[in-house]
């Protein structure tokens, strides 16, 4: 069988191709008893898969107490829920609620003080119990939109989640602290294998520890307790924000590839006397002539194509570069109290200038040797 | 009903348990079957821990072939004490209650 041909659905697996005798032969047999204990099959497995879910979802909800609560509360739990999936149809939601109101039941009746939603504050004024009341209409609207009581059942379902980005967070943060540079991969030295080692052990510590819980002197302490480590937690997530949407740009600015020479269009000579070359022609280190910038820019010189080499200034405009030099006490070269005078070179722009000053090679078209370059 | 209920369940589950040992299910079941519908399945459940937590109940386990263990409560002498006292307790509650709605507080 082609495995990229679409199969039919519902595990049914007829044979597609084949002679038509295996067709017959297949035709010939009586699948509806095969066909209904696959479809049992199935069923039953949906329901463990259901009851599986189910329980997951109230332990989620239970996050908040110690282990050994939890173990005991959902002790009794598979059975009954596989009782009751095995007497009716209906889906577990159906029959018994939804996990976490189920949790908010079981935790009740068996003794246990209901998680707080909201920190209590003690003496609450107008404008806090209005906005608790918002919130909790804000809650229960957006919690109807996605199929739950309230938000906080769905939310309360992601903890674990909330476990591992917290013990991330606090990698991420502590590597940005001790070597800097950080992105959404950590790294170590440039690492990624160190730096995903060291993220993961604060991840699995994070995920046993659990849900922080502060023992609480007083009543008093438990609500600044909880705030503290609410807050502490927010404040982790921005910090991480900022970290990862900071290395983002910051690999712009620090990337090897950064030419900050990129925009040089034109390079205005200035002799140690502080008067302007014209004609000079420029190398690097290797030899090789610098030829930066674009003569097809320049709007006032004559550029007939005719020419070879790039002299620079390319664009000899009057008065010396667009923008103003440095003054005169900034700039590296000869005698601060020279104040050099934009004279105007040779307003052609014609490559064919005469050079002023010894060094700059000559236009004629030989190349300049190295005995020119070391004349200097 | 639900308010009412929440008072006296651990009374109903020490009654359901009088004569006859019970699991979860089973003690739902039964009140179910007695009358009180409105019981939550984890209400039961919550109350038999409080009850054990609190010393009423005795706990083991009957192992099954074709499903989970199934734990089952039995009343100890101390439930059977709690099931006298609160019966007792809940009798008179009852009357005081009955006479209250027929005379409205009248104590003629």
């Amino acid at each position: 069988m082609n495995a990229l041909e679409p199969q039919p659905h519902g595990g049914e697996s007829r044979p597609r191709e084949g002679s038509d005798e295996t067709q017959a032969r297949y035709d010939q047999v009586d699948h509806t008893e095969a066909d209904e204990s696959w479809r049992r099959a199935g069923d039953s497995w949906r329901r463990r898969e259901e009851i599986a879910r189910y329980l997951d979802g109230v332990r989620s909800a239970l996050a908040d107490l110690p282990a050994e609560v939890v173990e005991e509360l959902l002790e009794d739990l598979p059975a009954h829920l596989a009782e009751v999936a095995a007497d009716s149809a209906d889906t577990l939601t159906d029959r018994l609620g939804s996990p976490a109101s189920y949790a908010e039941e079981l935790r009740t009746s068996a003794g246990i003080e209901p998680p707080p939603r909201h920190f209590p504050l003690g003496r609450s004024n107008v404008m806090i119990t209005r906005g608790r009341a918002l919130l909790g209409a804000a809650d229960v609207r957006i919690g109807n939109l996605i199929g739950y009581d309230r938000a906080m059942d769905f939310l309360v379902l992601l903890r674990p989640a909330w476990w591992v980005l917290r013990g991330y967070a606090l990698g991420i943060l502590l590597l940005e602290v001790a070597f800097g540079d950080q992105g959404i991969i950590p790294m170590i030295q440039g690492n990624p294998l160190f730096g995903l080692g060291f993220v993961s052990l604060l991840v699995i510590g994070s995920v046993r520890v659990g849900p922080l819980r502060l023992e609480p002197l007083r009543r008093q302490s438990l609500a600044l307790g909880q705030f503290t480590t609410r807050a502490a937690s927010a404040l982790l997530v921005v910090a991480l924000l900022s970290i990862v949407s900071h290395s983002n740009s910051h690999d712009d600015i620090s990337s090897v590839n950064y030419d900050p020479w990129g925009g040089v269009e034109d390079v205005y000579p200035y002799g140690s006397d502080g008067k302007p070359l014209t004609g000079v022609f420029l190398f690097d280190q290797n030899g090789h002539q610098i030829t930066q910038g674009n003569k097809g820019r320049c709007s006032d010189g004559v550029y007939d194509g005719s020419e070879t080499w790039f002299t620079y200034p390319l664009c000899p405009a009057p008065g010396g570069p667009r923008t103003p030099l440095p003054s005169p006490s900034e700039r590296p070269f000869g005698p601060k109290a020279l104040i050099p005078s934009p004279t105007t070179p040779t307003p052609s722009g014609s490559p064919s200038t005469p050079a002023k000053e010894p060094g700059a090679g000559s236009p004629s078209g030989a190349p300049p040797s190295g005995d020119a370059l070391a004349s200097r | 009903m639900t308010q009412l209920l929440k008072g006296v369940l651990d009374l109903a589950v020490l009654a359901v348990l009088r004569h006859d040992d019970g699991y979860g299910y089973d003690i739902l079941r039964r009140l179910r079957a007695a009358g009180l519908d409105d019981v939550g399945d984890a209400s039961v459940y919550g109350t038999l821990r409080r009850l054990f937590q609190a010393g009423y109940l005795t706990t083991y386990v009957v192992p099954s072939e074709e499903g989970p263990h199934r734990k089952y409560y039995a009343l100890n002498v101390a439930g059977r004490g709690q099931l006298e006292s609160a019966g007792k307790v809940w009798r008179t509650f009852a009357a005081t209650m009955d006479r209250l709605i027929d005379n409205g507080g009248d104590p003629t």
